[in-house]
């Protein structure tokens, strides 16, 4: 069943177009997740779900009925705000009860939810304390904690681990995801961290100058971009996008630029084969190049490292192939060790093909 | 500019909290050093005690041999880039980069001469004449970063300067930074919580913690030789499995018991039989669909997707270890068979929490 | 370095001491003063401290006996008002000063919100506000004893707390408006999709974290209306007396002015906003620590 329908959703602030035509559908328990850059129109995109911002156009239906032009606390959403995690003037406890409270709940349940939510969170120690001695991640238990405390149709969290240190972040982010998948909680949650939204959901949707550029699965986003900007954007290095040539040789489809010369032979499946341009993009991801320090058929390409970033499980090279300018990912103890001169293997995926005009990829 | 810098027990507490406790480090001249720790480490105090915000309570800090305390910051001959790209919004790109020369007197062609060059180097050439306010946040860093080295400090302070950026954005900055500091053989002292950022550009890394350092050492050392299960555990993503094992005395090598791979025998060490740790990178578990020798099978409990690859969270005895598969392995797979190379563990002493030396081991395991 | 330092820190601690005489030495003057017999009042050369302290000055402010006598003594007469007590200045003072206060807050509180929240007036508004104070009080001065005359507001407190209110106003909005700023709109969100309104959300999240703010902006009008002279001097006339005019008023006909008497007055006025800042003084540091917003 879908729990959140938008139709065709569209906010602008002056002049500034923050969300155009955003249409998708979120399914129950379904933990999905929109990935932009920094003013994507990610916060907007919130915050008009839950009603803090009107929408211009468009329509928003939670379960079935249509809120567009409900107030905030008629909307049976929960929203967790990006940096504003809890009201400072109330205690922890205070701060779990605060929806139940509003609610007229009678204190005893508020009491006895309080407690299971924060023993869920393991915030016990918390619930008579101030925010401002909590640490960051505690914050942000907390804050999840008032978050979850009443059941909402669909909760919704705005970069919730976005200022916490590397290693709490990789805690929080597989506890998060325990607990969506315990109470089987419908999550839409933004973030402009590509790892985040990759390892956490169902489905992503990548969201750029607010508009929805591909929704999918993390594979379908990961293996099958739409166009530049999701597979640039989606992974760690980027994917490669070299320019080439389209020619035919021996009647065989060959991609050829300054540094390498690939048949493609594969190619011959895109349904828009016959009408392919001439020059074109071709993407390799970085852990798809073959990379050897000697010249052969699995590695015929020459090319220059000129920088090597070790990151101890794997290395990143920094490359030149012809005019192209490459990143590769090798093993920590490969044969190419040193900036110098290296050799290079690709088998072009018909799937990675972009054309130069529109920068999407040729289906 | 090449300059060598020293500090030496160096110490600052603030009421109740002692921010950094008894630092001492030296970063030779042209050496790209990173004070790597999480939020409260005291790797923010430090910078801001060189740069001359704070005063130390404790130690000297010098520069090239000469101490600095007594400098205001504007003396320092110090440059510094913080987080929040602080450039003159208003201003052309060119302006901004202009600006510490005019404050430090550089006649108009040098000035010229040097601008040019300048953004050359940082690809910034066609932005010259742009508004700050017109910039993207890459480039605002880049303009930050560009504005500062121009003026040639004798040691360019960086606190987190790519937090604010995307991903992509933050490789292709790293490349560019690391590349102009060999050029420009510019002293740097960069404080990051990213070890990523620490790992890929530095020399040298400095791991604090609780305003010590945990360990100094290139990154491969603090990759391959932690010091201690702090260092094991904040270094290396997906983060290393730190799980508990059984250590015996066995003639004059050493065993342990695990939850899954029996007894696995160590060289020799120097470690008190009984409980203790063993660290194992995600990436030295390797996984296979089917049995295999000296494999343990192990449920799988969680799948966490980055794309070029795939981290299991497995059951380890009563906990959960990270193995890293390549994409698409795991699918639909309940079970997988994992096995361990001895020869790329790590031994941590329970109580101490030190990483345990151990020789070459006579038997397989 | 710590000798070069030390220095500095000595001739930093002098220039803040001098500043300090300098800035302290009028109220000194004041309650010095205030204890001076007749004769000593305005001697030369000065009188610092008096030798043969008095409160004399004090009972002509408090007792009509004690100011007829005085003005017999000095074979003169005093104004018809200041012959009776300075009693009846306090409270009308007092009236206008802390009503006109609270509404002046009040309404700077609901339009300071209405202006950062709803952006109501455009981003030039509270600019606007900040011009209408800048115009010249005495500018507006005749028309208003013109217009306050008609609407029979001259005279009354209601007049004078009209009046009060509608000048500070634009300070107490620019004011408020500065701390409203500081609280993160998100916060008054994450209130509303937890169940409240608008309003709700202002007064339970937001007031709170800038009562601080409020109080010492209360103060701060409480003493432009305290110390006001001009608006009182030209829309009263006898029946609403505040202290600002009976200081003025402490003139006799053969000696002029009673220097003694009015500081004497002027001591005793500076009392209540001494007690006010005193029980405020916790809020008026900004120690508005916002927990919430994480940097």
């Amino acid at each position: 069943m879908t729990v959140l329908g938008l139709r065709g959703l569209s906010k602008r602030f002056d002049d500034v177009v923050a969300l155009d035509d955003v249409t998708c559908d979120i399914d129950d328990g379904e933990f999905f997740c929109v990935v932009g850059p920094t003013n994507a129109g990610k916060s907007t995109l919130l915050k008009t779900i839950a009603g803090i911002h009107r929408a211009d156009a468009g329509q928003i239906v939670i379960r079935g009925r249509d809120v567009t032009a409900l107030q905030p606390k008629d909307r049976k959403v929960s929203l967790l705000f990006q940096n504003i995690a809890l009201f400072p003037t109330l205690s922890g406890f205070e701060n779990i009860a605060f929806s139940l409270r509003t609610a007229g709940l009678p204190e005893t349940e508020v009491a006895a939810r309080v407690q299971e939510v924060a023993a869920l969170l393991k915030v016990d120690h918390l619930l008579e304390r101030l925010p401002k001695t909590f640490s960051g991640g505690e914050q942000q238990r907390v804050a999840i904690g008032r978050a979850i405390a009443r059941t909402s149709d669909l909760l919704m969290l705005d970069e919730p681990l976005t200022n916490l240190d590397a290693r709490i972040r990789i805690e929080l982010r597989i506890e998060f995801k325990k607990l969506q998948r315990e109470l089987g909680q419908s999550v839409l949650y933004v973030t402009h961290d590509q790892v985040e939204a990759m390892s956490l959901s169902d489905r992503v949707a990548v969201l750029h100058e607010g508009r929805f550029q591909q929704i999918g699965t993390p594979d379908e986003i990961y293996h099958r971009p739409a166009n530049r900007f999701v597979a640039r954007f989606i992974g760690t290095p980027p994917m490669n996008l070299m320019e080439a040539d389209l020619e035919s040789q021996d009647d065989q489809p060959t991609l050829v630029a300054s540094g390498f010369r690939v048949a493609v032979p594969t190619i011959k499946s895109l349904s828009s084969y016959a009408s392919l341009p001439k020059r074109l993009a071709v993407g390799v991801r970085p852990e798809e190049f073959r990379v050897g320090a000697a010249q052969s058929t699995e590695t015929p390409l020459a090319g220059e490292v000129f920088w090597i970033e070790r990151l101890g499980s794997k290395s990143v090279l920094d490359a030149r192939l012809g005019e192209a300018t490459i990143k590769a990912v090798v093993a920590p103890d490969h044969a190419v060790s040193q900036e110098g001169p290296a050799w290079f293997g690709f088998d072009p995926e018909p799937r990675y093909l972009m054309d130069l005009q529109s920068e999407e990829f040729f289906q | 500019m090449t300059a060598k810098l020293e500090l030496q027990d160096l110490a600052k507490r603030f009421d109740e909290v002692e921010a950094v406790r008894g630092l001492s480090l030296s970063l030779a001249g042209g050496e790209f050093l990173s004070l790597l720790g999480p939020s409260g480490c005291g790797k923010s105090t430090t910078l801001a005690m060189i740069a001359g915000f704070l005063d130390p309570d404790g130690g000297d800090i010098s520069i090239d041999g000469r101490s600095i305390l007594d400098l205001a910051p504007q003396r320092r001959r110090i440059g510094l880039v913080f987080q929040d790209y602080a450039i003159f919004s208003r201003l052309s790109v060119r302006a901004n980069l202009a600006f510490g020369l005019e404050a430090q007197g550089v006649p108009r062609a040098e000035r010229k001469r040097r601008i040019a060059a300048f953004a050359e180097q940082l690809h910034l050439t066609h932005l010259l004449d742009q508004r700050g306010a017109n910039l993207n946040m890459s480039e605002m860093q880049a303009v930050a970063l560009a504005r500062v080295l121009i003026t040639e400090p004798e040691l360019l302070l960086l606190d987190e300067p790519m937090s604010n950026l995307d991903a992509a954005d933050r490789a292709d900055l790293r490349g560019e930074l690391k590349q102009l500091q060999k050029r420009l053989d510019q002293t740097v002292l960069y404080v990051t919580h990213d070890q990523v950022e620490a790992m890929s550009m530095s020399d040298r890394i400095a791991v604090m913690r609780d305003g010590l350092i945990m360990q100094v050492g290139s990154p491969e050392e603090i990759y391959r030789r932690p010091a201690n299960r702090f260092v094991a555990e904040f270094i290396g993503d997906p983060p290393i499995n730190v799980l508990p094992c059984e250590v015996r005395q066995s003639g004059r090598e050493i065993e342990v018991s695990t939850a899954c791979h029996g007894d696995i025998r160590l060289g020799a060490a120097e470690i008190d039989a009984g409980e203790h740790w063993l660290a194992v990178r995600p990436h030295v578990f390797k996984a296979g669909r089917v049995p295999g020798k000296g494999t343990a099978p192990t449920a799988v409990r969680f799948v966490e997707n980055f794309g070029s690859e795939h981290v299991l969270h497995v059951d380890y005895g009563d906990r959960l270890a990270r193995v890293v598969v390549p994409p698409g392995f795991a699918e639909g797979l309940d079970t997988v068979h994992i096995g361990l190379d001895a020869g790329a563990v790590h031994l941590i002493d329970r109580h101490d929490e030190l990483r345990v030396d151990f020789g070459p081991s006579g038997a397989a395991p | 370095m710590r000798g070069k330092g030390t220095a500095i820190t000595i001739l930093k601690r002098v220039a803040i001491i001098l500043s300090m005489l300098i800035a302290f030495f009028p109220i000194f003057w004041l309650v010095s003063t205030s204890f001076k017999p007749f004769h000593e009042w305005a001697n030369w050369p000065p009188i610092w401290i008096t030798d043969s302290p008095t409160l004399q000055n004090y009972r002509i402010v408090f007792f009509p006996d004690a100011a007829r006598d005085f003005a017999a003594a000095q074979e003169g007469s005093l104004d018809y008002k200041v012959s009776g007590s300075a009693w009846k200045a306090f409270q009308d003072s007092a009236i206008i000063s802390t009503l006109a206060t609270f509404f002046s807050v009040l309404f700077g509180t609901l339009a300071a919100y209405s202006v950062v929240r709803f952006r109501t007036g455009g981003e030039n508004y509270p600019f606007q506000f900040l011009t209408v104070r800048m115009f010249p009080p005495i500018a507006v001065v005749v028309p208003m004893v013109a217009m306050f005359s008609i609407l029979r507001l001259s005279d009354t407190y209601w007049g004078l707390i009209i009046a009060y209110t509608a000048f500070t106003l634009p300070f107490s909005i620019w004011m408020i408006r500065s701390f409203i700023e500081e609280v993160p709109a998100e916060l008054e969100g994450a209130a509303m999709v937890h169940g409240m309104g608008q309003f709700r959300a202002f007064v339970t999240v937001t007031l709170p974290l800038i009562r601080g703010g409020v109080l010492s902006t209360a103060l701060f009008i409480f003493i432009l209306n305290w110390s006001e002279f001009l608006f009182a001097l030209v829309l009263t006339s006898g029946d609403v007396v505040t202290i600002t005019i009976q200081v003025a008023n402490y003139v006799s006909a053969s000696s002029g002015k009673l220097y003694g008497v009015q500081a004497a007055m002027g001591t005793i006025s500076t009392v209540p906003v001494i007690v006010f800042g005193y029980i405020i003084q916790r809020h008026l540091v900004r120690g508005l620590t916002f927990g919430a917003i994480k940097r």
